[in-house]
């Protein structure tokens, strides 16, 4: 077996607040292997979130060691960092975080602007983007001309415009209604089907996280839990 | 890799449309200190010409001889000495290169007319002086002549103000009798209005009367006050000078050495001295405008930081998908940039406009100069960077997840 795409071992990650030690983070050991499907659960406050920062090299942890895809990521700079976001992960929210003011395509093509794409290319491949999205038609639309649904089929486009290695999740049907969350998650599945990209889903919602092939738990900032629901690998 | 200046400069629009009435708000200051700017640097030039036109109205190729030497408050006056006399100024009238000399004497006197009476100021001079000062001419009878100076005749030009005041009436002043100090003077000439001279002295208050006539009739002296000396060309002003302190200095009897007891005062250097007046005050009137550049900078900054607050969540967003600390510093020091040197390309257009305005209504030059256009607009980006480093660097230095998850 190769080295895992995700390996973080003893992650730690403590605020100080009001004079206190908060530990978001309270030793995680975590190893994601490259295609994997895996959903996080866990209560609010319970460090999924923080996680998913470290993860997503948003955040950096106090203690502990983190590998990206072999690459000591506590040990690169702020703008290696950035190039890292912008090359190997794509992030979809909760609230979709879609730039106002900016249409549809011009939000999907942001991060080819930042990985310095010239102009011409970067909006054809926006515009394939939304069509595996089902959006092409919406090219033109600011995001609060969309509802909620499309809003968060824009930002999986824009999620996975640079062939991100990983996509994070972070409560993406959060604030979505039942048939928008269906087809949200349809769509992850399928890229994660047809594409084979990692996929790492934060959620509270045992529907959600039954789409996925492992199940990870958390709770006071340590993994409490970890199954495999389907799996390609043996348990 | 950072972001292309064409994207930055997009991005930059792309955030000021969004918040129009802001934008131009905060660029009202920059707008209002470029146009002051222009505008107070080419009322400050205008009046620089202003001053050297009628400087040079008065002659740059005159001199004045004047007694006392150079003491503390500059030359010596008129009066502080008795040291020039009248053949002095035949000798020098003799040297090289001196087109004319006219010695002067001037006293304060009461004059009467009838029932009106008026203090004005007498000078005694002879008629070479119309040869010096371009402004001496009358608008009524003659100037007195050689002959008159000669036989010390009673005789006087009244300048307009004097006129004025012992003719309430206006009538022609020709022919008519007036006394000066109790002494009856015939009137032969009222002179053209000269308006105010460079010190502010109202150059219409004063009589003229042939010098000899005020040496003997009016004052009982026999030295003169002061000698203006024309030479026969710019070019001459120098060797002129030195010749007339030579001559002078000799006259007077003065060892070699020794320092000279009268003093030679070219207008040339009165015309520097205006100069260095105006631009000063140009330098001044700029240097006020200037002000409220910073003012607008200071404006800038405010609405900057306003809106990188109001953005966090943005920058947050922008650095998830892959800004660097550099684009974002980048694309927020454009904005400031943009909306400086947009303020300032709308300053340029209505500092122009005002500094046209003024000229065409108050007839008053106002040359606009091309260097005053271009330290505008060099001082708006030095202030668009200089305000705007701040705020950009705050956004850029965001943590990001701290960023994505403000509220």
């Amino acid at each position: 077996m190769s080295a895992p795409l995700i390996s973080c071992q003893e992650l730690t990650k403590s605020y100080p607040l009001r004079g206190m030690e908060i530990k978001a983070l309270n030793g995680v050991d975590l190893a994601i292997e490259d295609g994997e499907m895996t959903a996080i659960m866990g209560a609010s406050g319970s460090g999924k979130s923080t996680l998913m920062n470290v993860i997503g090299c948003m955040d950096r942890p106090t203690g502990g060691r983190y590998l990206l895809d072999g690459v000591d990521v506590m040990s690169l700079t702020k703008d290696e960092l950035a190039h890292l976001r912008n090359r190997k992960i794509g992030f979809v929210f909760q609230r979709y975080n879609l730039l106002p003011r900016m249409s549809a395509l011009q939000n999907v093509l942001l991060p080819l602007v930042y990985a310095g794409v010239n102009a011409g290319r970067a909006a054809n491949r926006a515009l394939a983007a939304l069509e595996m999205v089902g959006l092409a038609a919406l090219a033109g639309n600011q995001p609060n001309q969309m509802s909620g649904g499309q809003q968060q089929r824009v930002s999986i486009a824009r999620a996975l415009i640079n062939d991100p290695q990983v996509i994070l999740a972070d409560e993406p049907t959060g604030a979505l209604d039942t048939v928008s969350s269906a087809e949200v998650m349809t769509i992850l599945k399928e890229l994660h089907q047809t594409r084979g990209v990692t996929l790492v889903i934060v959620t509270h919602e045992a529907d959600i996280a039954a789409y996925c092939e492992r199940m990870i738990t958390m709770r006071d900032g340590r993994i409490t839990g970890d199954s495999i629901i389907k799996g390609k690998r043996g348990a | 890799m950072s972001l292309k200046p064409k994207t930055l400069v997009d991005f930059s629009f792309q955030a000021l449309k969004a918040n129009k009435l802001r934008s131009f708000l905060t660029m009202l200051g920059i707008i209002i200190g470029v146009a002051s700017v222009i505008l107070m640097i080419a009322i400050g030039q205008g009046a620089q010409a202003q001053v050297m036109s009628r400087v040079k109205a008065l002659g740059s190729n005159v001199m004045m001889v004047l007694p006392g030497a150079l003491g503390r408050f500059g030359a010596g006056s008129e009066g502080t000495a008795q040291s020039l006399t009248l053949e002095e100024a035949s000798a020098v009238a003799r040297l090289p290169y001196v087109a004319n000399v006219a010695p002067v004497v001037r006293r304060a006197a009461l004059v009467t007319h009838g029932a009106n009476s008026w203090t004005t100021t007498i000078t005694g001079t002879t008629p070479s002086i119309t040869a010096i000062s371009s402004t001496m001419s009358t608008v009524e009878g003659r100037f007195f002549s050689p002959a008159d100076e000669k036989s010390a005749a009673p005789v006087a030009v009244l300048g307009q103000t004097v006129w004025q005041n012992l003719y309430p009436n206006g009538s022609d002043p020709v022919g008519t009798t007036i006394t000066i100090k109790g002494v009856p003077f015939t009137v032969i000439g009222l002179l053209q209005s000269a308006g105010a001279s460079m010190g502010g002295n109202n150059q219409d208050d004063f009589v003229y009367v042939p010098l000899k006539t005020a040496q003997i009739r009016l004052f009982g002296i026999t030295f003169i006050g002061l000698m203006e000396v024309q030479a026969a060309g710019q070019k001459e002003v120098t060797p002129v000078i030195n010749e007339v302190t030579a001559l002078l200095h000799r006259l007077h009897g003065l060892p070699p050495g020794a320092p000279n007891d009268f003093t030679v005062r070219n207008l040339s250097q009165i015309l520097s001295t205006a100069q260095d007046i105006s631009g000063m005050l140009t330098l001044f009137l700029a240097g006020v405008a200037a002000i409220s550049l910073i003012v607008g900078g200071i404006g800038i900054m405010n609405i900057m930081l306003v809106s990188v607050s109001e953005r966090t969540r943005e920058i947050g967003i922008r650095m998830a998908i892959g800004a660097t600390q550099r684009d974002i510093l980048n694309q927020f020091l454009t904005e400031s940039i943009v909306l400086s040197l947009t303020g300032s390309f709308i300053g340029i257009v209505l500092g122009v406009g005002a500094a046209v305005a003024v000229s065409a209504f108050a007839h008053f030059p106002t040359p606009v100069s091309s260097l005053s256009i271009v330290a505008a607009v060099a001082f708006a980006i030095f202030v668009g960077v200089f305000f705007g480093y701040y705020p950009a660097r705050r956004a850029a230095n965001l943590n990001p997840a701290d960023a994505l998850s403000y509220e």
